[in-house]
């Protein structure tokens, strides 16, 4: 089974043939998973048994940005299955996999994405302490570690300003910070009387060409995360950390700091988010110059419950890819409106005016969604 | 006349068993043999929000909920409606929180079944249902019987 794990590996990350080896890898270890949870004591034992959970959504999207945006389309976008086998009182396997926009590999085409997005041994000691090792999401910022779970979120997608691709400044597009980190991670929650904190520290390969098994440099992405909770325990203060250099770009560092707020009040939330990167440029012949390019990004969100269903809300977001020159400055502003069907279902509807630079004339996207969480 | 009188006992009766259920005292219980006693109102919430999750003497905390107090129970506790307390579990499950989700019960046997097969469980129900099968816990020094008990 191991050597399979690694054959996949060395197929490579972006063909087809690599996409179907890993799919049945996925669909094998699921299989393990859930055949260990059926053979785990049933009852009213101490609990050591499989659990799943997992979260499901399809959009239905309209723009007017080009010709293409204007035809509405369906959207599933996400199926999420996560998997907890508890080893015992200390250790435990947390894995997740997620299907995008409904795929389906053949030998002659292949849509949407498959991947493992989480798989790690987590060992607890404490409250105060634990241990993670493998795959996981980078701690960052108020959303990465919920990843895609759009149950959870107020609009339909995280805030692009924090964590969208923006153009770097050697290559196409990417994220400010890693959204996976493959390493070891420590982790846990002190409390003093009504304050409370909890810290997230990390070792990983970072980004590269195959950041899961092989890094090809010795700088490692090295980050952490820290949660304040007040004695006003309505408010939530965190600051998130993250370096690292760029395999794929000829090593170029990368950081990324950001602060982030939440408040909630009876039925007001409120939240912002702050994001300052940089990036280093590269020289003539390719290599890491020690310039760095500056990034910054924030966004405010406003929320309102009526009656434990309705949230109508509002989002202002902006982000300066590149803070040293005019013109490459981008905003958006979103309102829209959920209704809680049940707690695990939402049905959201919004509407976002988008302003992206000078390139790209302001326009309107509008997007309606359901999502379940299980 | 007869059909007027059968609506306002059935009325009387309707109200009288609301505000017994309204009234019911909730016993927090743990398995006996936790060698806790005493529980605050604030480590009661932590576990409840899945942000403690060992005892003190290093037994992981096993949580479970009876379905028909648990609105009161929450409100009580933790100050959050039932959707609001759901919601917060989503976020942490979907997170990678280390804390496991209450296991819910409608049937009050299979409440205290679970607790008194769980080392580390802690639960809710009404007092009455409370039998020595279980420990009850005293909430910050306060037994169920003081009159400034938190979950009256």
């Amino acid at each position: 089974m191991g050597l399979n794990w690694v054959q996949c590996m060395n197929k490579g990350l972006n063909n087809r043939i690599a996409a179907n080896c890993w799919a049945k890898r996925i669909f094998v270890f699921l299989l393990a998973m859930i055949a260990l949870g059926l053979l785990a004591e049933p009852g009213y034992a101490e609990q050591s048994k499989l659990e799943v959970y997992g979260f499901f959504d399809m959009e239905a999207e309209v723009s007017n940005k080009d010709a293409a945006g204007k035809i509405w389309t369906f959207d599933q976008h996400h199926l999420n299955i996560i998997t907890i086998y508890p080893l015992d009182n200390k250790f435990r396997v947390f894995a997740e996999v997620a299907w995008e926009h409904g795929p389906f590999y053949s030998p002659s085409e292949m849509i949407g994405n498959i991947y493992l997005a989480r798989a790690y041994l987590e060992y607890k000691y404490s409250d105060a302490f634990q241990l993670r090792m493998g795959t996981f999401l980078t701690p960052f910022g108020i959303y990465n570690e919920r990843h895609d779970a759009t149950p959870t979120f107020i609009s339909t997608f995280v805030p692009q300003s924090v964590y969208g691709e923006h153009e770097l400044s050697f290559m196409g597009k990417g994220r400010l910070f890693a959204k996976h980190g493959t390493g070891v991670q420590v982790l846990g929650t002190l409390s003093a009387n009504k304050w409370e904190g909890k810290y997230q520290l990390y070792l990983s390969n970072g980004r590269g060409p195959s950041p899961t098994e092989r890094d090809n440099n010795a700088n490692k992405g090295i980050g952490g995360r820290l949660i304040i909770s007040l004695p006003i325990e309505t408010l939530r203060l965190g600051a998130s950390y993250y370096t690292d250099r760029n395999g794929d770009a000829n090593n170029a560092r990368q950081n990324a700091l950001g602060f982030d707020s939440e408040f909630d009040y009876e039925d007001i939330h409120l939240e912002t988010e702050v994001l300052l990167a940089s990036l280093e440029r590269l020289d003539i012949s390719g290599a890491p110059s020690g310039d760095f390019r500056k990034i910054s990004g924030y966004y405010l969100l406003g929320a309102y419950t009526f009656f434990d269903k309705l949230t109508p809300f509002a989002r202002y977001e902006w982000i300066g890819d590149n803070i040293d020159k005019d013109g490459h400055t981008h905003n958006a502003t979103t309102f829209g409106i959920n209704y809680s069907i049940t707690p695990s279902v939402k049905l959201k509807n919004e509407i976002q005016f988008r302003s992206e630079g000078e390139t790209v004339n302001s326009y309107q996207f509008y997007v309606a969604s359901i999502a379940v969480a299980f | 006349m007869k059909a007027a009188t059968i609506n306002i006992l059935a009325i009387i009766l309707l109200v009288l068993t609301l505000s017994t259920a309204a009234q019911a005292q909730i016993a927090v219980v743990v398995n006996k043999n936790n060698p806790m006693a005493d529980i605050s109102m604030k480590m009661l919430e932590r576990a409840y929000l899945g942000k403690t999750t060992v005892f003190s003497d290093g037994q992981n905390i096993v949580l479970a909920e009876y379905a028909p107090l648990m609105e009161s129970f929450f409100e009580s506790v933790l100050g959050m409606t039932l959707n609001k307390a759901k919601v917060h579990w989503l976020k942490l499950i979907l997170s990678g929180g280390t804390a496991i989700p209450p296991t819910k019960f409608d049937d009050v046997e299979d409440n205290k079944k679970f607790v008194m097969h769980n080392r580390g469980a802690i639960s809710f129900m009404d007092m009455a249902d409370a039998d020595d099968t279980v420990k009850i816990l005293t909430i910050d020094g306060k037994s169920p019987s003081a009159e400034d008990y938190p979950l009256k």
